[in-house]
């Protein structure tokens, strides 16, 4: 009953919070496989792509180059081999607007990227282990609504 | 006056002229009708007596005839029967005048032939008499016999005669009475219609006149009405006109000139002299709308004119179709010389547009400040959290210090940005006002507020809130704001307690309001136990980035209070603090119960 | 059209598992939740037959005796959370105890120990779940949720709900509503 190993793609095209992530996931010694897309173009590429194993969480930047995160949700929430992936947004806004926009696009997760190490670690733990209780745990994908 | 209503004053007028006119004609016709009547019935009574008289005449003859007759049988005499031959000849011709006066009535005519035939039968006996003279002696009886003979003829003829003369008198009287009767009649009707007719006239003439006295005085209001209007017309700086679709006219009013700086009545009024003055460039426009209020809609144009002192104005001018009663077309139109509004909106459009540049700059900002500042602040913070204690172990005592005054000084940005961005972001036009329970925003608030409640063992009593219409995040954030604040300066060691206190109150207990008095007011005041602060601040409080406290004792920007303010104000409201040092602070919002 | 559906998974599992039980020709009888007791023994391939069978419809067979009462231990929770009247009126430390015949100290290092989360954990998460299906049906005012679920107050139930989903209830409703407005 150990949480699966979970696949997790970031999509964001900044290279330093690409590293943050990347490293805070490894600390936290989370049995996860992660992959990473510089922009929205790339992340439709890679999920159309039916050679890559679909993940089972996408962290997703909002504002990024040549598709935003909005346009990448909105393609993601139009196609019907992907409407049940999970969907973290996390992105520097903490706009209330942005917030309420992403969860009525269909975004499960609305994470604020945090200013602190340790509380990114704790944020992508807490993410993980909601995400994981939602897809075991026999919860209702449709009102899986999670911000931090 | 009713009549007025339902006979216009022509109307009446005609009316009185076609009845008199036959009245006249009527009153005309029988009187001529009767003088014609008049003059038979009297033509008929000189026959009567001119028949009586030739009869009598007629007698008398016979009667010397006679007498003729009587004298030649006495003496045999021929020079005797000379009168008789007269006679003969003249009764004759008495005969044929009075038959020729008698006319063609059956019954005279009889009467009178049988007079004719008694005549004849008597001059037979003359002649029979004078045969017999001849025979016998004057006492012969056979000649007495031919004597009594004649003069039982004579008797008849005379009783004849009586007949048809009192028959005559009859027919005459009969005449005579009815020629009576119509003489009566005749001014009896004749007065009755004359009266009639000068009353009709009298009618008519005070109708003329009181319709003059009415004319004359709506004559009088309408020169008091045009003189206003012409007065009206100059002030307001507006002019019309009116234009005959089918005559081709155009009639200028006075004011039309003076708005073209011309004398009036200085050019003509034709469509060719008014366009004339028309910007040329804009002549297109101006003869496009005339053509467009051809179809009953009013139509706006405006253009510029060229003054006949050379001087460019801005007019606006509204024309319409008119159809009068009697068919014909007119377009009627409205000038306006707007070059002063037009002036002044043009600086209020390059004012707007000046506007428009600046907020989209202040957006642009906001954005720069929301993402592509935030971003590389919170790599400061978070490469610094990435320095693991080892490291910092390795490094000097100073240095260590400095790196915590990047961080703190860090957070400090973080934080000012994140209330900057709040408090920029009320500047949007998201407002969507709902009906909202205000008792579960608070309850939010507090929800949002927990962790530091929470920590700081907070208590928040509150009275029941009012549900009214207000933009559900933005009172929730005041409210969140308020809290924080009373949370962030309590008293050292003392357990912070706030009292929401509500009551719906009139405007006029707002103080420094400006809201007339009537209008209601939601009051919500949230009292605290903390610090509190000195009376002169309480205006300072709400002045953003202003702070009362040096920043090393108590965290903060300045801003929740700013922002308090501001949505306050969004709302129609008002918010107030007050405070004693040592003793607690209110900060009081009023929101408008009718908006 | 959106339908919300209201499901007994207690039931609907039952009576798929009495019918593949059946379809394999299996004699059995229903114990407890989630305990059937199998006359005789299963061939390993009939076993392996059924575990597929069974699979589909997320049933899974737990021979385990430690997932067996922590699976047991699951559907009493839900169980107590979906029908109110089997609320108990002691504190659920006893309840579970008493109805599991085992500690509660044992029974929560159990949980903790198998599934990463603590027993009161996966009560809170199965409550706001619980209150998140109420909030949309949209029937219970969030006073009269807070009331069922057993939450001291509603503000209770709003802290509970803004940990576990970062979202107000509020938040959360306005949300589900514009979803199904913007589909």
């Amino acid at each position: 009953m150990k949480p699966v190993k979970a696949k997790i793609l970031l999509a964001d095209d900044d290279e330093d919070d690409r590293l943050f992530f990347k490293d805070a996931l490894e600390s936290l010694k989370m049995d996860t496989e992660v992959d990473m897309v510089h922009d929205g173009e790339k992340l439709l590429e890679y999920l159309e792509d039916d050679s890559n194993e679909l993940p089972h969480i996408l962290f997703l930047d909002l504002n990024m180059p040549c598709k935003n995160g909005f346009e990448c949700l909105d393609a993601i929430r139009q196609s019907t081999r992907l409407k049940d992936m999970t969907v973290a947004i996390y992105s520097t806004s903490g706009d209330d607007r942005d917030i309420e926009t992403a969860f009525v696009k269909g975004a499960n997760v609305y994470i604020r990227k945090p200013s602190d190490f340790d509380m990114l670690k704790k944020t992508l733990s807490e993410v993980l282990n909601v995400d994981w209780q939602f897809r075991t745990g026999g919860l209702n994908k449709d009102t899986f609504l999670f911000s931090i | 006056m009713k009549l007025r209503k339902y006979f216009s004053p022509s109307l009446l007028l005609t009316v009185a002229f076609v009845l008199s006119v036959f009245l006249l004609f009527f009153i005309a016709s029988i009187s001529f009708k009767q003088i014609k009547t008049m003059s038979e019935t009297q033509q008929s009574i000189t026959h009567s007596l001119d028949v009586r008289v030739d009869l009598e005449r007629l007698f008398s003859e016979l009667k010397d005839a006679e007498s003729a007759n009587r004298a030649y049988l006495l003496t045999g005499d021929e020079r005797y029967l000379q009168p008789y031959d007269y006679s003969h000849v003249s009764i004759n011709k008495s005969l044929i005048a009075i038959s020729r006066k008698i006319g063609l009535d059956k019954k005279r005519k009889d009467e009178f032939e049988e007079l004719y035939r008694m005549i004849n039968e008597r001059f037979k006996a003359f002649r029979d008499s004078r045969i017999q003279g001849k025979k016998y002696k004057p006492h012969d009886p056979e000649f007495l016999a031919e004597m009594w003979r004649g003069k039982l003829i004579m008797d008849k003829i005379r009783m004849q005669i009586n007949r048809i003369v009192e028959k005559e008198g009859v027919i005459l009287s009969a005449q005579q009475a009815e020629h009576e009767d119509e003489i009566t009649f005749t001014p009896f009707t004749s007065s009755f219609l004359v009266i009639f007719s000068i009353a009709i006239f009298v009618i008519t003439f005070f109708t003329l006149k009181s319709n003059l006295k009415h004319l004359s005085s709506l004559n009088q209001k309408l020169k008091l009405t045009n003189r206003t209007f012409e007065n009206a017309e100059r002030i307001g700086q507006t002019a019309h006109w009116q234009y005959d679709t089918k005559k081709r006219e155009l009639v200028l009013s006075d004011n039309r000139y003076r708005l073209l700086a011309a004398d009036i009545g200085g050019f003509p009024s034709d469509v060719e002299t008014f366009l004339k003055f028309v910007h040329p460039s804009d002549r297109k426009k101006v003869e496009e709308c005339f053509d467009k209020s051809r179809n009953l809609s009013a139509m706006t144009v405006n253009y510029r004119v060229i003054r006949a002192d050379k001087k460019t104005r801005y007019f606006s001018t509204t024309s319409q179709l008119m159809q009068t009663r009697n068919g014909s077309e007119i377009i009627i139109g409205i000038d306006r010389d707007v070059t002063s509004q037009h002036r002044s909106t043009i600086k209020l459009e390059q004012k707007n547009d000046e506007l428009r540049s600046t907020n989209s700059e202040l957006s642009s900002f906001n954005h720069i400040v929301s993402h592509d500042l935030q971003e590389p602040m919170r790599k400061i913070q978070m490469f610094i959290s990435r320095i693991d204690e080892k490291d910092l172990e390795n490094v000097s005592e100073t240095s260590r210090s400095y790196l915590f005054r990047i961080q703190s000084s860090a957070n400090r940005a973080q934080k000012l940005i994140d209330d900057l961005l709040v408090y920029t972001r009320l500047n949007r036009n998201d407002k969507r006002p709902e009906l909202t329970d205000l008792n579960e925003l608070l309850n939010n608030a507090k929800v949002d507020m927990a962790q530091a409640i929470e920590e700081k063992q907070a208590l928040i009593v509150s009275d029941k809130l009012p549900t009214i219409k207000v933009t559900p995040y933005q009172i929730e954030q005041l409210f969140v704001n308020l809290i924080s604040n009373s949370i962030k300066y309590a008293r050292e060691n003392v357990r912070p307690e706030i009292g929401i206190i509500y009551s719906l109150v009139d405007a006029s207990e707002i103080p420094d309001s400006k809201k007339p008095a009537g209008k209601k007011f939601h009051k919500i005041a949230f009292s605290d136990n903390g610090i509190g602060f000195e009376p002169e601040y309480k205006n300072r409080i709400f002045v953003l980035f202003n702070r009362l406290h040096d920043k090393e004792q108590y965290s903060g920007t300045g801003i929740g209070l700013a922002i308090c303010k501001k949505m306050a104000e969004s709302h129609g409201g008002y918010i107030f603090a007050d405070g004693r040092p040592g003793q607690g602070a209110t900060f009081t919002l009023y929101l408008p119960a009718t908006p | 059209m959106k339908l919300y559906v209201k499901y007994d998974i207690n039931l609907a599992c039952k009576v798929i598992l009495q019918e593949k039980l059946e379809e394999f020709g299996i004699e059995y009888e229903l114990k407890e939740l989630g305990e059937v007791e199998i006359r005789g023994n299963l061939q390993p391939d009939v076993q392996k037959q059924l575990e597929a069978a069974l699979e589909r419809y997320g049933i899974r067979i737990v021979s385990n005796h430690k997932n067996t009462l922590i699976e047991k231990t699951k559907d009493i929770i839900i169980e107590m959370i979906y029908e109110k009247e089997k609320l108990p009126n002691t504190n659920i430390s006893t309840y579970l105890a008493d109805r599991l015949n085992h500690s509660y100290g044992y029974i929560s290092n159990l949980f903790s120990e198998v599934t990463y989360s603590s027993i009161e954990n996966f009560i809170i998460i199965q409550k706001i779940e619980r209150a998140k299906q109420l909030i949309i049906e949209g029937e219970l005012t969030l006073t009269e949720i807070s009331y069922q679920l057993n939450y001291s107050s509603v503000a209770h139930l709003s802290n509970q709900f803004k940990k576990t989903t970062g979202l107000t209830p509020t938040a959360f409703q306005r949300i589900i509503k514009k979803r199904a407005g913007a589909r």
